[in-house]
């Protein structure tokens, strides 16, 4: 199981969350290695606080990819953690809201600093 | 200016005048030059039966100034030069009549009335023979023409120019996303809502959330006169983008009217945060930001 081909999507961990940065324009399968390294990650730590997304990198989210992200969210809170999405732009937004996405339920942030004020306010 | 996309070979190959069409006005151009003064009075008799006439040429210096330029304007057209600084010069007309807001109705009619001046006169020259005067004719309707595309098409661009910068004003202070305190924006909304002007609001919210790193919106809609379903949803629609910028919207300014219209519509009431008025939305807001207004 450890040698997977990786994601080009960088996982760290810092003041015991995770942090995903998404960097280049999302492609299915790359989503795919991520959501089982991620998996992985989440089930193999026993001490995470909380999950973030950064998805500063990114210009353009479609429909698609956007309930990509959404459906590896919900696999997530299936393991017990909430995910908080951090930076994404006006623009995108902007379209997601145009194209109909279904943003019920998600965290979301505006930078990294402000995604963990919400980790430590979520595990109050 | 974009509009103009041709240059003046292109346009004379437009209208499909030639060299013989322009020497033709050339050799009419002493005659027409003699017959000019009282071809332009006769003109001007006309406008005067026009209430244009009393709203631009009430003064008589005016009347005097335009009269010269007229001379100068006619007297380049039987030059017949058709080059940049010709195509320079009647743009310039364009630009003087849209400038002034004459309407075209008058400048078409005006020019009309000029033709048919300039065909008098042609019928009175002697020394021509019948193939002649009709060519010169055809060579003066297209040279006429071509003026006439020109000065519209400036017209029309200055008129153009004039309407994108007062709708752009318009958008600008129809949504005035505005900080109020650190992390709290504050958008009055007033009047019509509608799909595009929803799309503005949200535009110009997400990227001032964005820019102040707000925590709380506060959307005060009691500046609006009709809340319809499309409103409705345009409203959660907006405070559903805001809450993926990290950014909680509190909609203030309810009616009892409208907060009828919303339920009895069916919308989801849920997942809207809303305040009869400002008041409650500020302190809900400070609230948020931790923060409290104490009385001296």
């Amino acid at each position: 199981m450890e040698n997977w081909i990786k994601s080009s999507i960088p996982l760290q961990l810092h003041k015991g969350c995770i942090i995903a940065s998404f960097q280049l324009d999302l492609e299915e399968e790359q989503l795919k290695l991520f959501r089982q390294e991620l998996l992985n990650f989440v089930v193999k730590h026993n001490k995470i606080r909380g999950i973030i997304f950064d998805l500063s990198g990114l210009e353009i989210i479609d429909l698609i990819d956007f309930n990509r992200i959404r459906s590896i969210i919900d696999m997530i809170k299936l393991t017990g953690y909430q995910t908080i999405i951090s930076g994404l732009k006006p623009s995108v937004v902007s379209s997601l809201i145009l194209l109909d996405a279904d943003i019920d339920g998600l965290n979301a942030v505006l930078s990294l600093d402000e995604a963990f004020l919400m980790v430590d306010q979520m595990l109050k | 200016m974009d509009e103009f996309s041709r240059n003046a070979q292109q346009l004379c190959e437009l209208y499909g005048i030639t060299s013989k069409d322009t020497e033709y006005i050339q050799r009419l151009k002493p005659i027409a030059m003699k017959a000019l003064p009282q071809m332009v009075e006769s003109w001007y008799k006309w406008l005067r039966s026009t209430p244009e006439f009393y709203e631009y040429f009430s003064d008589p210096s005016t009347l005097e100034r335009v009269q010269k330029m007229q001379f100068g304007f006619w007297e380049q057209f039987f030059d017949a030069q058709i080059d940049g600084g010709y195509i320079e010069s009647r743009r310039k007309v364009g630009e003087v009549h849209a400038r002034i807001g004459l309407s075209q109705e008058i400048y078409l009619a005006g020019v009309d009335h000029f033709l048919s001046l300039f065909v008098e006169m042609l019928l009175k020259v002697k020394d021509w023979s019948a193939e002649d005067i009709n060519e010169a004719r055809r060579g003066l309707n297209k040279m006429v023409h071509m003026d006439m595309t020109i000065i519209v098409q400036s017209y029309e661009s200055i008129v153009n120019q004039k309407i994108t910068a007062q709708s752009k004003t318009l958008m600008a202070m129809s949504t005035p996303v505005t900080q109020i305190w650190e992390g709290l924006l504050l958008l009055p909304v007033v009047g019509l809502i509608d799909s595009r002007r929803a799309q503005d609001i949200m535009d110009n919210t997400l990227s001032q959330i964005s820019t102040h790193h707000a925590q709380s919106f506060i959307l005060d809609i009691s500046g609006v006169a009709v809340v319809d379903t499309a409103v409705a949803n345009h409203l959660i629609k907006i405070t559903k983008a805001t809450k993926l910028m990290g950014c909680e919207c509190i909609i203030s300014g309810l009616s009892p009217a409208v907060a009828q219209t919303i339920v009895e519509l069916g919308i989801d009431v849920g997942t809207i945060k809303t305040t009869a008025n400002l008041r409650s939305a500020i302190e809900i807001a400070f609230d948020k930001l931790n923060m409290k207004i104490i009385k001296q």
